[in-house]
């Protein structure tokens, strides 16, 4: 059974990642042996399945060179949650969850804001992921003033370069890095959720605690507030068709975040009463209000290409969704409000809003789906279907599999590759250590490395 | 000096050490500012005021005479009038004395005031002044610690229009992107419909081939022949004229002329990455076998057809699945979609024209969906290959050109047709161009070197005969 050090954020992390590992690791621990291994005290983390084991990051090196693990898996995203990992990504080459197709924004907030910022860090860093980009670029990106251009430059070479197989969650990301990294070995899995398992009588218990009437059209979008979640531009769009449709109710399950007000901003637009801000809904709970939404707001923009599993939970409970037209869902069968033809497929799962189109588009869709049951309940079970086909949780566990075969299989990242790393990627934080025994004892065997 | 470029990391680092080095300075000299201002200082007071207390005394007291007796009648008055002859020049003279004393006294009194107030009114404004300097020492510094605010703000303030202009591009990079991502989902969206009307394009050509088939049939169960003399698969050609060739002596034949088997196998394995993946490949005109082996060592399942049966042989000597016999014919009994490709080397150049067709049709029936058809030949665009390469070999009957056969295929109902070349001439072979900056000599050579190239291949001999002696 091959032994895996599995770098991943775990709960009470209020991250997606950390409830994706959680869903995934038991069917993955049956088949091997993985150990966790996690930013902190081990003790403030559960392990989400009895057969494998928390550790502290810190005991990674130790273990490693006790016992070598056959594989480490990092699952990487853009959020602060996974900067630990990047210490030991280059040294310990693995199979890489690129969760996010870009990682400017991550990189950019460990080098740049600290205490005394790291900007030529950073430039090395922003140079050597992109060769080609003016060098003047990186000097935008240094004084932090890059803003949405910062998706121009993913700043993914050095994760590419450092991996022994790439794991990604859809065909477009995939695609991008084949192209720009011809050598790159990848594997697409789609990412998979759970059936939802909502409470009995689910549906009446949440209105009633928010004091939403029981025959309210209710909308609701899942996750913590963010602007690019588009929740201004929902709520926006609500006021206005409020006075239009019957009874209509936006809920936003998700924590707040302090420079995006949206109970002000219902206020401002004069529908305080038919928005609630739910706060942060824990993993038990997320069925429930899945159960109490007629539709779903899973709007993205700007995207980072990533997946978005609280969509699939609303696929899953088969709710009919609006989500953003993106060059990676594509192939999602949707309608286009503009004129309620099919974009894509035959069966449509819900409505596609053409980000150039946004407002507009918004409107005619809330707007019908809010009076049309019927439509609402055929983009439902068609969504239920398309969750079947190819969102399964067990879908993604063997595709898992396949992944790590192939990672298993991958020769160690070439050194020489990994040589060219900028210097501060190639520290592994043994080097003034290193210093002092050799000035002391003459010798590097203390700190000879184990492979 | 190197140029130093305008936004540069080296300009940047320049104007930041600049800008330290001056707050550097600028805060020396505003603490040395700080440490010289003036403290308040104790001012002289001025003197007590002039002492005027027997000023009055002295005037009224200064005259003497007036002591003089009254003048009256007796002996007393002559006493006094004696005395006072006596004491009288005495009392003149101090009169004289205290009145020029009073009079000394009373005209120093207004100088004396007057000295006293000036000394006070200068003491008085000596302090002002001192109090007045030191407030504006005070000021001035509060004036220089002003200007580090001052002069922030400035900064802020740039650095505001900078975050504006940030914001601004940012905001321009974000509407650039919404429409990348908008025109970049319809493309993907258009190609996906694109491939559904190629899809249903697909269906409707396999409609259309079945129903040509089937009318075919027809024809052929019919008493005349519809389909005239051509349609007959019998009186091809390819099949003709290869039967009329001794098996062994073109098994020698390819030896000679086609190259080793190694050569072979080393020409037909650029292609086995279209195959990955794929079972029940057909090799139409398999040869020695050398594409089948190498089908075999990819795990990809594999038989072969060939009309020869020394090379059907062969093959099957060396373990292959072959088959002696007509292709087209062979196709024609496997069962439809039953192949998952097609390949065929150096054979379509051997087929008449109608027999050609029918084998592409065939082949499009055969074909299981997503699976591929290859089929190589001499390439009668290139001059050499055609001179050199097709008309060697008495068994072909047609030279295709490239663009020929690529829609040939394309009508037989296949898709996304593409041309492939391989076998490059070698660069070393081709006619050299003539150096730039080589000497005229050499040139001469070189040019003469094309002219006897050219010859060779254009103008060498209009007949020739072949002469064989029987040992």
């Amino acid at each position: 059974m091959p032994r895996i050090a599995w770098f991943t954020p775990l709960a009470p992390i209020r991250s997606g990642i950390a409830q994706y590992n959680r869903e995934l690791l038991p069917s993955l621990a049956r088949v091997h042996q993985i150990d966790l291994f996690v930013d902190g005290r081990p003790e403030d983390f559960s392990a989400p399945d009895a057969g494998t084991q928390v550790f502290s990051a810190y005991d990674f090196v130790w273990r490693e060179r006790e016992r070598p693990y056959d594989l480490a898996v990092y699952q990487l995203g853009n959020a602060p949650c996974h900067d630990y990992m990047w210490a030991y990504l280059a040294r310990y080459p693995g199979l890489v969850v690129l969760h996010d197709g870009q990682l400017h924004h991550a990189r950019g907030r460990m080098l740049l804001q600290q205490w005394r910022p790291r900007q030529d860090d950073y430039r090395c860093e922003f140079w050597f992921n992109h060769p080609d980009a003016r060098k003047d670029v990186a000097e935008i990106g240094a004084v932090g003033l890059l803003g949405s251009l910062t998706y121009l430059w993913p700043m993914l070479r050095g994760v590419i370069d450092t991996s022994r197989h790439l794991l990604v969650h859809n065909e477009w990301l995939a695609d991008e890095i084949r192209e720009t990294h011809p050598a790159a070995s990848v594997s697409v899995v789609e990412m998979g959720v759970p059936p939802p398992a909502p409470r009995p009588d689910a549906r009446r218990r949440i209105l009633a605690r928010h004091g939403i009437s029981d025959d309210a059209v209710v909308f609701t979008a899942f996750g913590k507030i963010t602007p690019e979640k588009r929740v201004r531009e929902a709520v926006r769009t609500l006021s206005e068709i409020a006075p239009h449709v019957p009874a209509v109710h936006l809920v936003l399950a998700g924590e707040a975040v302090e420079y995006y007000d949206m109970a002000t901003e219902a206020s401002l637009a004069g529908i305080e009463g038919l928005v609630t801000i739910a706060g942060y809904v824990n993993d038990d709970e997320i069925d429930d209000y899945l159960a109490a939404s007629d539709v779903c707001l899973c709007m993205r923009w700007p995207t980072s290409r990533e997946t978005s599993a609280s969509w699939l939970r609303c696929l899953a409970a088969g709710k009919p969704t609006i989500f953003t037209d993106l060059v990676h869902t594509v192939d999602i069968p949707a309608l286009d409000p503009r004129n309620w033809s099919v974009l894509s497929g035959t069966a449509p799962v819900g409505v596609s809003i053409d980000i150039l189109d946004e407002d507009h588009s918004l409107k005619l869709a809330l707007r019908r789906l809010a009076a049309d049951a019927k439509l609402r309940g055929a983009l439902g079970e068609a969504a239920r279907r398309l969750w079947a086909e190819r969102f399964q949780l067990d879908r993604m566990a063997a595709g898992y599999q396949v992944a790590i075969g192939r990672a298993l299989q991958a020769p160690f990242a070439d050194v020489k590759r990994r040589g060219n790393l900028p210097l501060h990627l190639r520290a592994d934080g043994t080097e003034h250590t290193g210093s002092l025994v050799r000035e002391i004892t003459g010798s590097e065997y203390y700190l000879r490395d184990a492979d | 000096m190197p140029i130093e470029e305008k936004g540069s990391a080296e300009e940047l680092a320049r104007l930041s050490a600049e800008r330290d080095e001056a707050d550097r300075r600028y805060n020396e000299a505003l603490t040395k500012l700080d440490a010289a201002i003036q403290k308040p200082r104790d001012i002289p007071h001025p003197p007590p005021r002039y002492d005027e207390f027997q000023i009055t005394p002295l005037n009224e007291r200064w005259e003497l005479l007036s002591l003089k007796p009254v003048e009256r009648s007796g002996w007393m008055r002559r006493v006094r009038a004696h005395a006072w002859a006596m004491v009288a020049p005495l009392f003149e003279r101090q009169q004289a004395f205290n009145s020029a004393l009073v009079d000394h006294i009373n005209r120093n009194v207004a100088m004396h005031r007057e000295t006293t107030r000036a000394m006070e009114t200068t003491i008085a404004f000596l302090r002002e002044d001192h109090r007045l300097i030191i407030e504006y020492q005070n000021l001035l510094i509060l004036f220089f610690q002003q200007i580090t605010p001052y002069v922030d703000t400035k900064d802020r303030h740039v650095a505001g229009l900078m975050h504006g202009l940030a914001g601004g591009l940012s905001a321009l990079g974000d509407e650039l992107q919404k429409r990348w991502e908008s025109m970049v989902a319809r493309e993907r969206r258009f190609d996906a419909q694109v491939n559904d009307v190629r899809t249903t394009l697909s269906v409707m050509q396999r409609a259309v081939q079945t129903l040509k088939r089937e009318l075919e049939k027809l024809g052929a169960s019919g008493a005349t022949g519809a389909l005239g003399a051509g349609g007959a698969i019998g009186a091809t050609g390819a099949s003709g004229a290869s039967s009329s060739l001794d098996s062994y002596k073109y098994v020698g034949f390819e030896d000679q002329f086609r190259g080793s088997e190694h050569d072979i196998r080393e020409r037909v394995a650029a292609y086995l990455p279209l195959f990955e993946g794929a079972s029940d490949v057909l090799d139409v005109g398999c040869g020695r076998g050398e594409f089948l082996d190498l089908l075999r060592q990819r795990g990809i399942s594999a038989r072969g057809i060939d009309l020869n049966d020394e090379m059907a042989a062969v093959c099957r000597e060396r373990g292959l699945e072959a088959t002696a016999g007509d292709a087209l014919s062979y196709l024609l009994a496997q069962p439809d979609a039953s192949l998952g490709g097609l390949f065929a080397a150096q054979v379509v150049e051997h087929l008449e024209p109608d027999y050609l067709m029918r084998f592409l049709d065939a082949a499009y029936h055969k074909l299981r969906p997503g699976s591929k058809i290859v089929l190589e030949t001499i390439n009668p665009a290139c001059w050499y290959a055609f001179f050199s390469s097709y008309i060697r070999d008495i068994t072909h009957v047609r030279p295709l050109h490239p663009d020929t056969l690529k829609y040939l295929v394309g009508a037989s109902g296949f898709q996304k047709v593409a041309v492939r070349f391989s076998a490059p001439y070698p660069d070393e072979d081709k006619l050299q161009p003539l150096s730039a900056k080589s000497e005229t000599g050499k040139d001469v050579e070189a040019f003469n070197e094309n002219v006897r190239k050219l010859n060779a291949l254009l103008f060498t001999y209009l007949d020739y005969a072949a002469i064989g002696e029987r040992l």
